[in-house]
């Protein structure tokens, strides 16, 4: 019986989430009984990870990876279009951005894959409603109020032994994208501010005296609930970090920190599966050229430094990072030297353990605009379902709420 | 058998921002029905907020063009300031009942936008009707400028209908989602508003040119409707008040809804055209509403929560740390997520935003060893690569507190101070985890860090 993954478990019983309603199956207080289910149910994480990566602001996706071949992009492009001295080549059509140097060199040891296109219909061009549609992986019309990794949360925990720090994001506050309906992810801006919790004698105590109360649906049950596992996941950050674990020398700048922390919980052993990270300062409607090539410097430095650390620690194998934006830009730049937002974007992977590299499909059409903008080819969600099943080994439908095809790059 | 006082308790924390000293002091030992009143014609006053001055215009009363990239430009900036001009005047209103349904209605009709000054006009729209009556107000939102131009309405024209504010005027502000209506109801209501536009004066304005004069059929009726006839076929469907009365039964009673009494209360709301405050009262004087199942049940919202401890111990920082402190525990004012408006409940409490919350009122004793740090807006840069914790002034003042307890027996201090701030259950709370935190050098000392200890509890967060 203990072979049987989690997932396999919800299948067989047919439980669409098993978290809503494991605790009935549970009642009574027969230890024995609650020793069989914990074996069975325990977390199979299966020893990946994944880091997402969020440009905020709308990365002007056609100045990053680069359709240099493509007449359009220049003519379209006349002032901020860049020159042959400013790109990296990647083939007869496509060139990165040359502030991107780190990110070309793990392209040449076949370590990242470029989807190109990626968007959803009717395209939102409001920051803040198109990065809900992201976060939640919703229809554009639909307003989801949960994330698609707090639903992996959701699915991927034992109920009886939640782990916010599963799904940690390196932030002050926590992103939708990992809100779930019942588990939220941890949310973490530097070790040291898990001290508000840690050192706060009367929250710690507080926070050790819960004991579940599997019946009890009231929200003070709910806080103390909350408050016990927060201070479980802090604890636990805080005993496993190893702070000098990362050897590389990262951008100085906030992103760069950052994602040296990241390496720094990954290197340590953290169990965390999913990482999130946000990289700000991309809508560039104005002297697009100075701010985003400034960006991608830090983030392409950043994406080199990570990959080193964990090569080194032989852990590269079992990550993967994704790098999305919440829209593209404009394929025509504006009169101030920018572009304003738009709709379909590349998509950018990295890892050592790629099923497929390089281009992954075909270059965006800049002949057949609608109103000036890019048309998506590849549905988001497809990505997040590949990623969600053929990575995570979750269970992509139940979390997507809807089948999306899986691609095939992982 | 619940006590008056904490009956009273309950419909302060419901009605308006909970209870202080002045408010027990104020309707201790009256009936609770001629409190509901007394809370109803407090807020008879309607005051405008006037914070932001009307943008300059050229003789014919229009906003110049560039005048107009200035506002946006400043429109982040202004919309905190109207923003820290709302919590403070929630924190000192009379009118604190008007006042929470303000804040009930800006999050039913959530907007934001690039335009403060027009932020300003729906907010004092809303102040004129949040007691009013439903049917006016939601005539007069569908007009209002902001509106407009949040759900793309301005761009809905004749020869290129813009269906999104017709979607989300039946999907989150009338029937809700999928209750009522078919995509054909939404592209044939989004014909009779076309030519709903916001002139250069910031005005409504009916653009005859971009309106479709055509025939429509929605809800199965036919004919060249328009824009107010829709809002008017809207209102004649029941769903509409069962939606808006699902809603206020989940904000002001208990996130568990009773079907039978939304239906009751449904039933009435309808019958008397819409009338908000009669429903409302309707709601506090019944006696189901003072139900222990519905008392201590709601988790408090951050702005209720900041307002609360404004009131209690007039918690004060500076400015940008009030924003800070809001994004921080998941509400900014005048900046909802999306149309949908915040979740609420549960939603408001995460790893993150629960400590937080707990902590400020220890943030609030030590005076000022708060850090808040908020993220950057998608149209910032911010170079975060210098910046570390900004240690924040928070002050306090618990003298009014001290003072209210300060007759109360040694031994029955701790009691006190709990039933006077949690009205949850309170089982759970372990006074000796209290007692061990106070700080007994001074009565006053004592005082004041029992009251932290307590507001540090989860049950503090529940109203």
């Amino acid at each position: 019986m203990s072979d049987y993954s989690r997932r396999d478990f919800l299948r067989l019983t047919g439980i669409a989430s098993a978290s809503l309603l494991l605790p009935k199956f549970l009642k009574g207080n027969d230890t024995a009984a609650h020793e069989v289910m914990n074996r069975l149910l325990l977390q199979k994480t299966n020893g990946k990870r994944l880091i997402v990566i969020q440009l905020s602001g709308g990365n002007d996706g056609l100045n990053t990876i680069i359709p240099f071949g493509d007449d359009l992009y220049h003519s379209n492009r006349p002032g901020i279009g860049l020159k042959k001295e400013g790109v990296i080549r990647i083939d007869d059509h496509f060139s990165f951005n040359g502030s991107l140097s780190g990110l070309a060199a793990l392209h040449a040891n076949g370590e990242v894959a470029l989807m190109n296109n990626v968007g959803y219909p009717n395209p939102n061009r409001s920051h803040f409603r198109s990065m809900d549609i992201w976060h939640s992986a919703s229809d554009e019309n639909k307003y989801i109020q949960t994330g698609w990794l707090g639903r992996w949360l959701d699915a991927s925990c034992d109920p009886l032994n939640i782990k916010p720090h599963l799904a940690l994001e390196v932030d002050e506050t926590l992103s939708l994208a990992l809100k779930g309906e019942i588990m939220n992810g941890l949310a973490m801006e530097r070790p040291a501010r898990l001290e508000l919790i840690l050192k706060d004698n009367f929250l710690q105590k507080t926070a050790a005296a819960w004991t579940a109360h599997e019946e009890d649906h009231h929200n003070v049950e709910y806080l103390h609930k909350t408050l016990a596992e927060t201070s479980k996941s802090a604890g636990y950050i805080h005993d496993h970090l190893n702070k000098n674990s990362a050897k590389s020398i990262y951008p100085q700048h906030a992103f760069g920190k950052q994602m040296k922390l990241i390496a720094e919980l990954i290197l340590s052993g953290c169990e965390t599966s999913v990482y999130y990270v946000s990289l700000p300062g991309f809508d560039t409607h104005a002297g697009q050229n100075n701010q985003q090539n400034r960006l991608l410097k830090v983030y392409g430095d950043a994406m080199k430094a990570f990959a080193d650390d964990l090569k080194a620690a032989n852990m590269w194998n079992e990550t993967l990072t994704m790098t999305f934006s919440e829209f593209g830009r404009r394929v025509k730049q504006n009169a101030s030297g920018g572009t304003d937002h738009g709709t379909a974007n590349v998509l950018m992977l990295a890892g050592g353990n790629l099923k497929r590299k390089g281009i992954l499909n075909e270059a965006p059409d800049l002949s057949n605009l609608d109103n000036g903008d890019l048309i998506y080819k590849v549905d988001f969600r497809n990505i997040y379902s590949t990623v969600l099943q053929n990575w995570l080994g979750a269970d992509a439908d139940l979390i997507l709420g809807g089948k999306f095809d899986r691609l095939d790059f992982v | 058998m619940i006590s008056e006082e904490k009956k009273l308790q309950h419909l302060l924390a419901r009605a308006g921002f909970g209870a202080t000293p002045e408010l027990m002091k104020r309707f201790k030992g009256k009936d609770i029905v001629k409190v509901v009143d007394e809370l109803i014609k407090d807020s008879n006053v309607i005051q405008d907020l006037l914070f932001l001055e009307k943008p300059d215009t050229n003789d014919k009363g229009e906003v110049r063009p560039l005048k107009l990239v200035g506002i946006v430009l400043k429109a982040k900036q202004q919309k905190e300031q109207l923003n820290l001009a709302w919590i403070d005047r929630m924190a000192v209103a009379n009118a604190q009942f008007r006042e929470k349904m303000i804040f009930f209605w800006h999050n039913h009709f959530a907007t934001s936008g690039n335009i403060a000054w027009l932020c300003q006009v729906q907010h004092n729209l809303l102040r004129k009707n949040a007691l009013g009556s439903f049917k006016t107000m939601l005539h007069e939102i569908s007009k209002d400028p902001a509106m407009i131009l949040w759900l793309n309405n301005q761009e809905n024209k004749k020869d290129a209908p813009n269906e999104n504010f017709a979607r989300e005027v039946m999907e989150l502000f009338t029937l809700g989602e999928g209750n009522g209506y078919t995509e054909n109801d939404i592209k044939n209501a989004a014909r009779a508003f076309t030519g709903w536009a916001v002139n250069k004066k910031g005005d409504f304005e009916f653009r005859e040119k971009q309106h479709d004069f055509d025939s429509k059929t929605v809800f199965g009726k036919t004919g060249n409707f328009n824009g107010e006839e829709i809002i008017d076929l809207l209102l004649e469907k029941n769903q509409v008040s069962e939606y808006i009365c699902r809603k206020i039964y989940k904000a002001f009673v208990n996130n568990e809804i009773n079907e039978e009494r939304v239906k009751e209360l449904a039933l009435r709301f309808r019958s008397n055209d819409y009338d908000i405050a009669d429903l409302m009262r309707t709601i506090f004087v019944s006696d189901w509403f003072y139900d222990e199942k519905n008392i201590g049940c709601i988790i408090i919202s951050p702005v209720e929560l900041i307002v609360r401890f404004k009131n209690l111990c007039k918690l004060e920082v500076d400015d940008q740390q009030m924003i800070a402190l809001q994004e921080i525990l998941g509400q900014t004012l005048f900046l909802p997520p999306n149309v949908a408006g915040w979740k609420g409940g549960r939603g408001w409490i995460d790893t993150s935003s629960l400590v937080q919350r707990m902590h400020l009122p220890k943030a609030m004793l030590d005076a000022g060893t708060a850090r808040l740090n908020k993220k950057p807006a998608f149209e910032e840069t911010h170079e975060k690569n210098n910046q570390e914790d900004k240690k924040v002034k928070v002050k306090s003042d618990w003298t009014k507190l001290t003072n209210y307890f300060s007759t109360v027996e040694e031994s029955k201090l701790t009691e006190e101070i709990i039933n006077f701030l949690i009205l949850a259950p309170k089982d759970r709370i372990q006074v000796n985890l209290i007692q061990e935190n106070i700080d007994s050098s001074s009565r006053q000392r004592k005082i004041i860090t029992t009251i932290v200890a307590v507001m540090q509890t989860p049950e503090f967060q529940i109203i």
